[in-house]
């Protein structure tokens, strides 16, 4: 059959192509780089993580202490105006203003 | 050195036991990788996917089947995950590079129509097998480029020889069916 032969000589023509020769240099430097990766990636030893841990809750502590502080500072000063004196109405209402005038 | 020693030697950490691993299977999976993608350059980076997926999965190979049929296996995923992956970046390029494959060559037997003639068989029939259902495609490609049997690819897609016929018969079917008005019978 001509197409059977035409699809034949095709699927020839790309199992010939030649992959590249260094392409097992490539992998194996490719793993090289994944595998240092891995390894600086260690898990946190415990003690380290209970420092940091404890680290949070003493910031977390001291900053409602420093909040707890800046409330109580408040001093409630009452300041008394006697605006009376400030102006005398009277001297407005007054009936013998309008002598004055 | 067998297959298993090999093995035995990367996981206990010779990275020049899984090289002489990837030098001795190299060919065949770029080879399958190209009825995949039919490009030099897309085969070369899935082989080397293949091969660093290999290497870690490598502790979980329990040796059930035997080494190449795993190694197919998988290859036959990342290629069919590759061409999943660029499904919408192919259909923005324009396959077509007929012309410049003409240029390219330098083929004083044929002459310039002849070329192009065969240019575009070439990329019908590339496009035929891009457009096979999976299932056909893989066991297509298995078939014609590895030269495997039908029992061998049985046991790389997990199903029977029955089931492998009948997806090679109705491969061969498709592709008549889409080429015979182009090229012909």
């Amino acid at each position: 059959m001509k197409l059977e032969n035409y699809i034949d000589d095709f699927t020839l023509k790309e199992k010939q192509v030649e992959s590249n020769p260094f392409l097992s240099a490539k992998i194996l430097s490719k793993l090289d780089v994944s595998t240092e990766i891995n390894s600086v990636k260690k898990p946190l030893p415990l003690w380290q993580k209970m420092v940091a841990a404890a680290s949070i809750i003493i910031i977390i502590a001291t900053g409602l202490e420093l909040g707890n502080m800046a409330t109580s500072d408040k001093q409630n000063n009452l300041i008394n105006i006697n605006d009376t004196q400030i102006e005398n109405l009277s001297l407005y209402i007054s009936t013998d203003y309008e002598q004055y005038k | 050195m067998s297959d298993e020693q090999l093995i035995r030697e990367t996981l206990s950490g010779s990275n020049k036991s899984f090289g002489e691993l990837v030098q001795k299977y190299q060919q065949q999976v770029f080879r399958t990788a190209m009825g995949f993608v039919h490009s030099k350059e897309d085969a070369e980076d899935i082989a080397q996917d293949v091969f660093i997926k290999v290497f870690h999965a490598l502790e979980t190979f329990e040796g059930k089947s035997q080494f190449p049929t795993w190694l197919y296996r998988i290859t036959v995923n990342v290629c069919i995950n590759h061409i999943n992956k660029n499904k919408w970046q192919k259909l923005l390029n324009i396959p077509n590079d007929g012309f410049k494959s003409i240029l390219n060559r330098s083929d004083d037997k044929k002459n310039a129509l002849q070329q192009i003639e065969e240019s575009e068989r070439e990329q019908a029939i590339k496009n035929a097998i891009d457009l096979l259902p999976t299932k056909q495609r893989t066991a297509f490609i298995l078939s014609k480029y590895e030269d495997l049997s039908q029992r061998e690819i049985a046991e790389i897609m997990k199903i029977t020889e029955g089931a492998v016929e009948q997806l090679l018969q109705r491969a061969k079917l498709f592709l008549r069916k889409k080429l015979t008005h182009i090229i012909g019978k």
